[in-house]
């Protein structure tokens, strides 16, 4: 048995330094609460984090972040390395283990959810109500943004009603957005800008974005938000940080109260922490798998598993990926990543019969599928264009790459879900996560409508070239292993996000959502993860 | 700092040459002084603000990007004691070579040296590189200086010819080679040709500056 280390104790002991967790440890050190964060990746040094960049071959969204034998994680070009796929889809979203979790690699964009998503079951008979409303959420929502940095129009009406204006001014349209949205005007879609977590000004000691274009998978000069921020924070307000430190069991005494976090360390160690609260904010992945590794002869199911809903309605947002050539020059490759969307599409009656979808206006030219200026280099190569016509083609081409990515709501299927792989093991020997998925069919008919609406668009734009992806891409959303509601019989946390069947354990982040919308997640887990760090302050003081 | 003072310079120099559409040869001009510069001015320390281009196709990105090019094991020419292997060729006329198949002078010897070292070091190509340097009459009093004079020469008419030539473009375009094991890897990002081709905009992870894609290039260089 591992031995009780002073310094692992706490009043909370977070597991995860991702940006719930960060965020938590950040309100409560800051409220006077003794916190420690167990992380089981290592930090990031963001210069050596830019050179892994440069010096990848394949620039996908963890090239920055290698993987780490006691801490490893999925990539987006080897699905099957960590993660265990059942199938019959491949589950296709990743994610990081770091100081700063996947706010490293996300793209920063901070869409609210509207408020007709917590109650499509009501209103459409699909999925299930939240146990909570837009209004009840509104003011967190308001908080995350001051404290993330988000950059908006507080003009545009997005459908999600605002009671505080965006805390930074609106970053303006790329070019690109500004011609597509004058194209589209005619067919009745309106090109809106994105709210984002990215400075447009200097901002909490970070400067403006200046257009490096690489928000996924890494902001050079910090411009973009990320939980490393708050990591910062909470440190300097006394919470303390260990990295390296892989939980991989929760125990739980007599009472039915979380008595202890168990960790490995690199080389295999086992160490404990304790405390009078514990948070459990490791993405939708690592959190059900830690929980259903915690199974004993009193709790069989494992932790906080009552309901049998841990690890069930594994969600992300699918995405339809399509691509073109402009007949014009739109000039990409020169701003955040996605700047601009086309949000009419989120809500509606059709909601009852297939998923809703947002389209996402990419400014990346052909990166995301695959042709970016040094592959499309290679391309006119082998056509036999040298010297100053393969200059001139290169430039003629890459300035007409556009591209957009239609998000698919995806819908809570009890059978998509994430288990230990028993006998699958990673180098200390924790389980790796074995997935059940399937897109199912509201997902299906989203992406079919996607592909319609994207030829539309195609065809008022003017194209010469036009290519929807054959295959769904991952959004790198994690949503719904640990689902929110007020019967304990079907779900996993209550409307506080408090545990049914453990009092002084919460979980956080994109796990708790009951569905999924089609907002990009992290505003909403940063939202929840807030106003959960309110209503652990007072279970402390009432204890 | 010194430096730094010396680069603002080279980059205003840049700026009021390329005010104007930009021609050919000012677009060598501006490859020319963005290889010279040594310092990476393109990015702000974490925390400070962005100190920004006023335009984005100036992208005074640092001579070396990558730190230290992951060199085959062989080392440079000059770090050997033996002879070189049959059928290679010195530095100095690789980076000749390569200047006329890519059109761009000054070409970097740092990274130069790694793709020469990785093609020497190939045996996929049927011909070596000192026969495609006999063969593009670079040896020749009166050596060829555009890509039309090695076409005239037939260099890409015969398959073996073409073929490394093509490869020998095809890495500076990419800034990727293949190692002594196979593999392949990335010599520069930020100064590959194919980014530091594109007149409208900078490298990736290079700063333009805040805003600066609200318009329409006034540079871009495309065919009228």
């Amino acid at each position: 048995m591992a031995q009780e280390n002073a310094d692992y104790t706490a009043d909370v002991v977070i597991v995860g330094a991702g940006v719930a967790g960060l965020l938590v440890a950040w309100k409560l050190a800051a409220a006077g609460v003794d916190v420690l964060v167990l992380e089981s990746g290592p930090r990031v040094n963001r210069a050596e984090a830019l050179q892994n960049y440069r010096s990848a071959v394949a620039k996908i969204p963890s090239s920055p972040y290698p993987s780490v034998p006691y801490a490893p994680r999925p990539s987006v070009i080897a699905l099957e390395d960590y993660y265990v796929q059942v199938g019959p889809d491949l589950f296709k979203s990743n994610y990081e283990r770091r100081v700063g979790g996947t706010t490293w690699h996300w793209l920063g964009t901070t869409l609210r959810h509207l408020p007709n998503d917590f109650h499509i079951n009501t209103l459409y008979g699909a999925g299930v109500d939240w146990p909570i409303s837009y209004d009840e959420l509104e003011p967190w929502y308001g908080e995350a943004e001051k404290a993330m940095g988000v950059a908006g129009d507080s003009g545009e009406d997005l459908g999600s009603p605002r009671s505080t204006p965006f805390p930074l001014p609106p970053l303006p349209l790329t070019y690109l957005d500004k011609v597509l949205k004058s194209a589209l005007e005619p067919i009745g879609m309106r090109v809106k800008l994105t709210p984002q977590a990215r400075n447009s000004v200097t901002y909490d000691g970070r400067p403006p974005c200046c257009g490096n274009a690489t928000c996924v998978p890494i902001c050079p000069v910090a411009a973009k938000y990320d939980a490393s921020v708050h990591a910062r924070k909470a440190e300097a307000l006394g919470a303390r940080i260990v990295d390296k430190a892989v939980v991989h069991f929760v125990e739980v005494d007599t009472q039915g109260r979380v008595s202890g976090v168990r960790f490995k360390r690199p080389d295999g160690s086992e160490e404990r922490a304790t405390g009078r609260i514990f948070v459990i904010a490791a993405n939708a992945i690592e959190t059900p798998k830690i929980l259903l590794m915690s199974r004993t002869d009193a709790l069989p199911n494992g932790v906080a598993n009552s309901s049998d809903a841990v690890g069930r309605y594994l969600m992300d947002h699918p995405i339809q990926l399509s691509w073109a050539l402009s007949n014009e020059p739109l000039f990409p490759y020169r701003s955040p990543l996605e700047n601009a969307g086309i949000e009419q599409f989120r809500d509606g009656d059709f909601r009852g019969e297939r998923s809703a979808l947002r389209i996402a206006v990419g400014e990346d030219g052909w990166s995301f599928p695959g042709t970016p200026p040094t592959v499309l280099a290679t391309e006119v190569l082998g056509e036999g264009i040298r010297g100053e016509a393969l200059v001139d083609e290169l430039n003629d081409r890459a300035s007409r790459q556009f591209r957009f990515a239609a998000l698919i709501e995806q819908m809570p299927l009890a059978e998509n879900r994430v288990t230990p792989a028993w006998d699958q093991v990673d180098a200390i020997g924790i389980p790796r996560p074995q997935i059940d998925y399937r897109l199912g069919e509201f997902t299906e008919r989203g992406l079919a409508e996607a592909r319609r609406l994207l030829d539309r668009i195609f065809d008022a734009v003017g194209v010469s070239f036009r290519k929807h992806g054959e295959e769904f891409f991952g959004a790198g959303h994690l949503i719904g292993t640990y689902r929110m509601g007020d019967d304990p019989a079907s779900s996993v946390v209550d409307p506080q996000q408090r545990s049914h069947d453990h009092p002084n354990l919460f979980l956080l982040g994109a796990g708790v959502f009951p569905t999924s919308g089609t907002a990009n997640p992290t505003l909403t887990l940063a939202a929840l993860a807030l106003w959960a760090a309110e209503t652990i302050r007072r279970d402390l003081q009432a204890m | 700092m010194a430096d730094e003072r010396v680069n603002d310079r080279q980059v205003t120099e840049e700026r009021q040459e390329e005010a104007t559409p930009v021609s050919r040869r000012a677009f060598l001009r501006g490859l020319a002084a963005s290889a010279a510069a040594t310092v990476a001015t393109a990015c702000a320390p974490q925390g400070e603000p962005a100190r920004p281009l006023a335009a984005p196709y100036n992208t005074a990105t640092p001579a070396r990007v990558l730190a230290s090019p992951q060199a085959p094991a062989t080392g440079t020419p000059e770090a050997d004691s033996g002879p070189p292997p049959a059928g290679s060729i010195p530095l100095e006329q690789f980076l000749m070579l390569s200047t006329v198949l890519t059109g761009i002078p000054n070409l970097d010897p740092v990274v130069g040296n790694v793709y020469l070292q990785s093609l020497q070091a190939s045996d996929e190509f049927d011909v070596t590189l000192a026969d495609l340097f006999q063969q593009a009459g670079l040896s020749s009093e009166a050596p060829p200086a555009t890509i039309a004079a090695l076409e005239e020469r037939g260099i890409f008419a015969g398959e073996a010819t073409k073929t490394l030539a093509d490869k020998i473009i095809e890495v500076w375009y990419t800034g990727v080679y293949t190692t002594a094991e196979g593999e392949p890897a990335v010599a520069t990002f930020v100064d590959a040709l194919a980014w530091k081709a594109l007149h409208f905009t900078k490298p990736n992870s290079i700063c333009g500056s805040p805003g600066f894609w609200e318009k329409r290039p006034e540079v871009y260089g495309l065919r009228s």
